[in-house]
């Protein structure tokens, strides 16, 4: 049987090829429009695990990222309220240095006495102290305030009682990696002694008569008091520098992982446009030969 | 003379004809399934004559079909294949896009968000915001996994209804066959060939081919009988119809119109389309329900043993009911079985705050529910009132007395006791992997906080000192000292004696028996499987019963919890949820893959085949005009012949006449 070739598969073949090369610029133009390699998990299936699998990793680190600037966050307010109440301290410590003078009558201890009773308030204010509609210092009755303080029938404060618990609230920073965000005002406060000593300290000071070694006994109390709240302060201090670290090394890893997704999954435009300016000319000469091919007879020749 | 003009007159028919067959294979250069015809000369039996025989001319003796029988059923074959190919491809193609793995509203993405929610929850347990952007949250992951089952149905429906369109081709096809069948035989008997049937049963066999693989017999007279493998098609004139049945458990087959016999296909559109119906489908709603259902019990599970914003429960009633309320508990028809363990109610008197924890243990093997009710009832709350558990309709219900609240949480004892006439007070969050009794017993005698190396030891059930704490001159009391695995002590001033004694239950899991998922108390998913998978509705009713504590509002300990299962490497069938899902994305990927692969590798070894059938059957116009040509000038050349034996015999009688 000679070799021969029908007009039928003449134009089946010229068809098919031009719809191949129609077939192969679609995909092409597909990645250059969207930017990416993979479009849907069949052009790539196992990229696309790799690829989906990384995003999930991406995403937990994005909230790690989250979870460390809120944590940041609520350590800054912790950090600041305990050095505004640390300054209230140094003040305090300067009044009974003051008064621990036997020179000074009633009267003159009478308005140191007023003078630390509204200091007393203001450590309270700070111990109260809310982010965001939550108490810092109440543990995890966060809606509760802190401390609550009775007071005498012209306001004065008789006693101030604690409200919360010991609990601590912790954050997920990482893998396994947990930070206490929350300082429970219990401790801080030495379950409640260092108010009261502060109360004390005002009593003392408005008794009829002075007892000074009573008083210097206090100091050393409040004394106590501001070292474990400088001892907290630094504890403080060395999360926000364990919090920053962790914020470095997860943007690390982000972008770590943004390059890797970015390396599986999107298109290489320079030889994806090298590819079409190919896939175009085949697809012209393809164009070209099949209207030449088709179009002659030998018809076109007998005249 | 008379044979002179009549060997003209052949030649003039023949090339007439001859030109007649050209002419009809041009006019059919384009007809599907025509096979070239070329007409085979001959010379006319001569006459004898002294000299030898002498030439009479020349006959049409027959009409070729140029056609070749193994090709064909190559092509039949091929063509088959591609049916299958193609249709699993097109459908392949579809279940992408409806789970459409790679964009935004994916079934992952959904997923990232839910745990993306339980995050937050982390952040601001006591938001109620946070807590309603979650329940969304939530609601989504849950509206795209029915959305997806929904989907699949929708498909299910198109196949069965595309195959029904099938089998109605088939059975249109198969009777055009049959009739075609009795036309060629009936022409076979007067001796007749049927060149232009034989085309046309050949393009309906090719059509048929394409819907589901067939064998194709030739008898002798003619006619062909069309075979599968579940029975004939076609026998001679005769026709099996198709139709198709769905049994109870869903499968679907292809029947005889009786449906009786079974037909099974070996490729084709039809085989395909049963295939993704009976298999493809069922297999990715398999892991939908298996995704779904994980999730469901392990969420359920964390979130069971959580606390929400109010503390605890005034009464609760359960969502699944058992099958029987005096059945053994894991024969009780409940879809989560629970296992053997323990369960610990808590329950607080709301003024004074005071708690008490009431452990219940269950065997799931002769325990009821009855008998966890009565166990419940019994319990130290039970008796004094402040708790009753009742049944009703099978279900599981539990309340309180008035002033006293309930939950199922794993917070320790936060007063366990006195030691001498100190009161001991616990905090913290026990850690360790399984529950425990932690026993603290003074060392030595004395006051605390006073007496110089006063201790207290504390041991586990083992018997295995745990911790040894100085309460001694070194101690403030009340302050918190380090017991290990996060739980924390402070003794009040008092007194202790050497043997003083008390215990601490330090629970990590405060319900072994995963009764209280497999019941739906205090569970946050209602559903069993992708399906049916939604929010509990007294969740979505009241946001602040999501338990993100495992106490106050501020503790945050159980959206943790929640919060780990997205790592936790075998939350389902050994892996993590997302790399489960991430499977099934890729699975569906890599089989769409290779059915596209093999549409195409089909489809070119299906043109080459026709390529080369064309080279047989095919009409070249070139090759046809080539041959007019040269009938045409036969004819002239005939014609001519004719004219001089004209001219001959005019010449004669004008001579003669």
């Amino acid at each position: 049987m000679p070799f021969r070739i029908s007009q039928e598969s003449l134009t089946r073949t010229t068809l098919s090829n031009i719809n191949l090369n129609y077939k192969k610029m679609q995909d092409t133009q597909e990645k250059l429009s969207s930017g990416k390699q993979i479009n849907r998990p069949s052009d790539d299936p196992s990229g696309t695990r790799k690829v989906l699998g990384l995003r999930t990793e991406e995403l937990q680190l994005q909230q790690f990222l989250d979870n460390t600037a809120t944590a940041k966050e609520q350590i800054n307010i912790t950090s600041g309220t305990l050095e505004s109440i640390e300054e209230l301290f140094a003040k305090i410590k300067e009044l009974t240095v003051q008064a621990n003078n036997d020179t000074l009558g009633r009267s003159e201890r009478e308005t140191i006495a007023n003078e630390l009773d509204e200091l007393t308030e203001s450590v309270l204010q700070y111990a109260n102290t809310e982010n965001n509609g939550r108490y810092i210092f109440s543990g995890t009755k966060t809606l509760t305030a802190a401390f609550t303080a009775t007071r005498d029938s012209s306001g004065n404060i008789l006693s101030v009682s604690y409200n919360g618990n010991n609990e601590e609230i912790k954050y997920q920073i990482g893998a396994n990696s947990f930070i206490q965000v929350n300082l429970p005002g219990g401790k801080l406060f030495q379950d409640n002694k260092t108010f009261s000593t502060l109360i004390s300290l005002r009593d003392a000071l408005k008794a009829t008569t002075f007892d000074s070694s009573a008083f210097s006994n206090l100091r050393t109390t409040l004394e106590t008091a501001t070292d474990a709240l400088s001892t907290e302060i630094t504890k403080n201090g060395a999360k926000a520098n364990r919090l920053d670290l962790t914020t470095y090394s997860l943007e690390s890893s982000q972008t770590t992982l943004k390059e890797l997704i970015s390396n599986t999954e999107d298109a290489d435009v320079a030889s994806l446009i090298m590819d079409l300016k190919h896939q175009e000319s085949v697809l012209q000469s393809s164009l070209k030969t099949g209207a030449m091919v088709i179009q002659q007879t030998l018809l076109d020749f007998l005249r | 003379m008379p044979s002179d003009l009549q060997i003209g007159l052949s030649g003039i028919l023949t090339a007439q004809r001859a030109m007649l067959i050209t002419s009809h294979n041009i006019s059919n250069a384009n007809t599907k399934g025509y096979t070239r015809q070329s007409s085979v000369l001959a010379a006319r039996n001569p006459v004898s004559t002294s000299a030898g025989t002498l030439g009479q001319g020349v006959e049409l003796v027959k009409i070729i079909r140029h056609k070749d029988d193994y090709l064909n059923s190559r092509l039949r074959d091929i063509s088959s294949s591609i049916g299958s190919a193609s249709t699993k491809s097109q459908y392949l193609r579809e279940l992408e896009t409806v789970f459409n793995e790679t964009s935004e509203s994916s079934l992952n993405n959904a997923l990232s968000s839910f745990f993306k929610g339980i995050n937050d929850l982390s952040l601001n347990p006591e938001n109620m915001s946070v807590r309603s952007t979650f329940l969304e949250n939530a609601n989504t992951l849950t509206d795209t996994f029915r959305r997806i089952v929904n989907e699949l149905d929708q498909m299910n429906i198109f196949i069965k209804q595309s195959i029904e369109n099938k089998l109605s081709d088939i059975n249109t096809i198969t009777t055009n066959i049959a009739n075609i069948n009795r036309q060629i035989a009936a022409l076979e008997t007067k001796g007749i060939g049927s060149n232009d049937l034989l085309d046309k049963r050949e393009a309906l066999l090719q059509d048929l081919s394409k819907l589901t693989h067939i064998t194709v017999n030739k008898q002798n007279n003619g006619m062909v009988d069309v075979m599968t493998p579940g029975g004939a098609l076609v026998s001679g004139t005769n026709v099996k119809k198709l139709t198709f049945d769905v049994d109870t458990s869903g499968t679907l087959s292809i029947t005889d119109s009786e449906k009786v016999t079974k037909y099974t296909f070996k490729t084709g559109e039809i085989k395909a389309l049963q295939d993704f119906y009976n298999t493809t489908i069922v297999n990715y709603d398999k892991k939908l329900d298996n995704l779904a259902s994980g999730i469901i019990k392990n969420v359920n599970r964390i979130h069971s043993e959580g606390v929400g914003l109010s503390g605890g429960f005034a009464n609760i009633k359960s969502i699944n009911s058992v099958s029987s309320a005096t059945a053994a508990l894991n024969a009780a028809g409940l879809t989560i079985t629970p296992s053997s363990g323990d369960m610990y109610i808590t329950v607080t008197n709301t003024s004074t705050g005071e708690v008490t924890k009431n452990k219940i243990s269950v065997n799931v093997a002769t325990n009821s529910l009855t008998d966890v009710k009565n166990a419940i009832n019994s319990t130290t709350s039970g008796t004094t009132g402040n708790i009753t558990a009742s049944i009703a309709d099978n279900k599981l219900q539990i309340g309180t007395a008035t002033g006293y609240k309930f939950n199922f949480s794993y917070a320790l004892d936060p007063n366990p006791g006195t030691l001498g006439t100190s009161t001991a007070s616990v905090s913290g969050v026990y850690s360790g992997q399984s529950n425990d009794t932690y026993t603290f017993k003074a060392l030595g005698s004395g006051t605390i906080g006073t007496t110089s190396g006063l201790q207290v030891e504390v041991k586990d059930s083992s018997g295995a000192v745990v911790a040894t704490l100085d309460v001694g001159s070194t101690y403030t009391a009340g302050n918190t000292l380090n017991v290990p695995n996060g739980v924390s002590l402070a003794l009040s001033g008092g007194t202790i004696t050497t043997g003083d004694t008390f215990s601490l239950n330090v629970i990590s899991d405060s319900d072994t028996t995963n009764l209280l998922a497999a019941l739906g108390i205090n569970t946050f998913f209602s559903g069993t499987d992708a399906s049916n998978i939604a929010v509990s509705t007294d969740v979505s009713n009241d946001v602040s019963l999501i338990a993100a504590s495992s106490g106050e509002v501020g503790n945050n300990t159980n959206a943790l919890r929640l919060a780990a299962l997205l790592d936790d490497p075998s939350a389902i069938s050994n892996t993590s949820f997302a790399d489960y899902l991430h499977q099934i994305a890729s699975a569906l990927g890599e089989e769409a893959n290779n059915a596209y692969k093999s549409e195409e590798s089909f489809t070119a070894i299906e043109t080459s085949l026709q390529n080369r059938k064309d080279e047989v059957s095919g009409v070249s116009v070139d090759e046809e005009l080539v041959n007019l040509i040269r009938f045409q000038q036969a004819y002239q050349a005939s014609a001519k012949y004719i004219s001089i034996v004209n001219g001959l015999m005019d010449k004669l009688l004008s001579t003669f006449g």
